[in-house]
């Protein structure tokens, strides 16, 4: 029987490298009724069923349907979107939700759930693609449409960042031990999804760069403050409440002090002296 | 009576290179102040009312009183109107 885009979604969470990254922070895994179980250092959410596709069928079809409402109740993060509904305990980190039983809908409820931890633990999730070189890992952030993927693919061509790739869409990034941020992988894919083979799971952040698609290349260091503003509306999060707001601040204003921060415009193809200068 | 005045409980904000970024989760807005305006939002948060306040950054900065007071009624108004202080 030929499985569905569900099915295929949750074996390659657990099977595949691409997605074994993301064990920094979760560990996912399921049941036969589409139980998701989460562990971040022991902790465990449980009990997600999913709506099966012949109980609900789920069309997203204005911008409207993919806004979520998210607030805090209780001691509990409240998640809702028109395909799912749910809740998670931010005391014991157990929770349940009903999901619309399609990849997409189970994929950004999943980003939901990374987005919390990640701040939990002192992280958060980047609009960002990320390539690894000796040193680190270069970060390049934009919204969708900014040359994530461009970038990635224009850098795969250099030798020594072939099979270095974490992400062409969406990064973790978690402090270190040794005072600076560490970059994961996640199972988040952009356009790239299907055609790019994802080798690297984590590496020390080293530079991040914001794009911007132009007709020339130029680099330029940013000041502190034009890294935070640039940064912030990258982050993924979507509890709106006042303490996290806080904690996303602080790991934001963290992550500007100290990595070095550029804008970078780039061309269709990154010239090997552009390499050079990006990677150096 | 004057009333203290204070930003909104639920934002998050910095101060970083003389401007202040301010975060409001409820409307996931980022909204970033100049250099003058950083400073009456420090002493926003410190609890001022409107005529200390006016009073700090008159002896701050190189400006007629009544401009001040003109200006900073100004910028109160837009705050209030983004529901970034009470």
């Amino acid at each position: 029987m030929r499985k569905n885009n569900l099915e295929t979604f949750l074996e390659s969470l657990n099977s595949t490298d691409n997605y074994k990254a993301h064990s920094a922070l979760l560990k996912v895994t399921t049941k036969e009724e589409g139980g998701l179980f989460v562990n971040s250092r022991g902790k465990v959410i449980s009990e997600i069923k999913f709506f099966r596709d012949n109980d609900r069928k789920i069309q997203l079809v204005s911008e409207r349907d993919f806004k979520v409402n998210s607030y805090l109740r209780n001691g509990n993060a409240h998640f809702e979107r028109q395909d799912f509904s749910g809740w998670l305990s931010l005391k014991d980190y157990r929770g349940t939700c009903k999901i619309a039983g399609n990849q997409y809908s189970f994929n950004s409820f999943l980003r939901i759930i990374f987005s919390l931890l990640a701040v939990e633990l002192g992280g958060v999730l980047l609009h960002s693609s990320g390539s690894c070189i000796a040193s680190g890992a270069l970060l390049f952030i934009g919204k969708s449409g900014s040359g994530k993927s461009t970038i990635i693919k224009n850098l795969l061509v250099y030798p020594n960042n072939r099979n270095k790739i974490l992400s062409d869409e969406i990064t973790l990034v978690m402090p270190s031990n040794n005072d600076g941020y560490n970059s994961f992988s996640t199972p988040f894919f952009g356009t790239l999804e299907g055609r790019l083979k994802i080798t690297s799971k984590q590496a020390p952040v080293k530079k991040i760069f914001f794009l911007k698609k132009s007709n020339h290349f130029n680099i330029k260091k940013l000041k502190r403050n034009k890294a935070l503003e640039r940064l912030l509306p990258n982050i993924i999060f979507f509890l709106k409440d006042g303490f996290f707001a806080e904690k996303v601040m602080s790991i934001a204003a963290g992550i500007t002090e100290k990595i070095p921060c550029y804008e970078l415009s780039f061309t269709e193809r990154v010239k090997k002296n552009e390499y050079k200068i990006i990677s150096g | 009576m004057s009333i203290k005045l204070s930003p909104d409980k639920k934002l998050a904000w910095r101060i970083i290179e003389g401007k202040a970024y301010i975060l409001n989760p409820e409307k996931s807005e980022l909204h970033c102040l100049n250099g003058v305006a950083t400073s009456a939002w420090e002493y926003i948060s410190k609890g001022l009312e409107f005529e200390e306040l006016c009073e700090k950054i008159y002896q701050e900065y190189d400006v007629k009183r009544e401009v001040l007071v003109r200006d900073l009624t100004e910028l109160l108004q837009e705050l209030r109107k983004k529901s970034l202080i009470k």
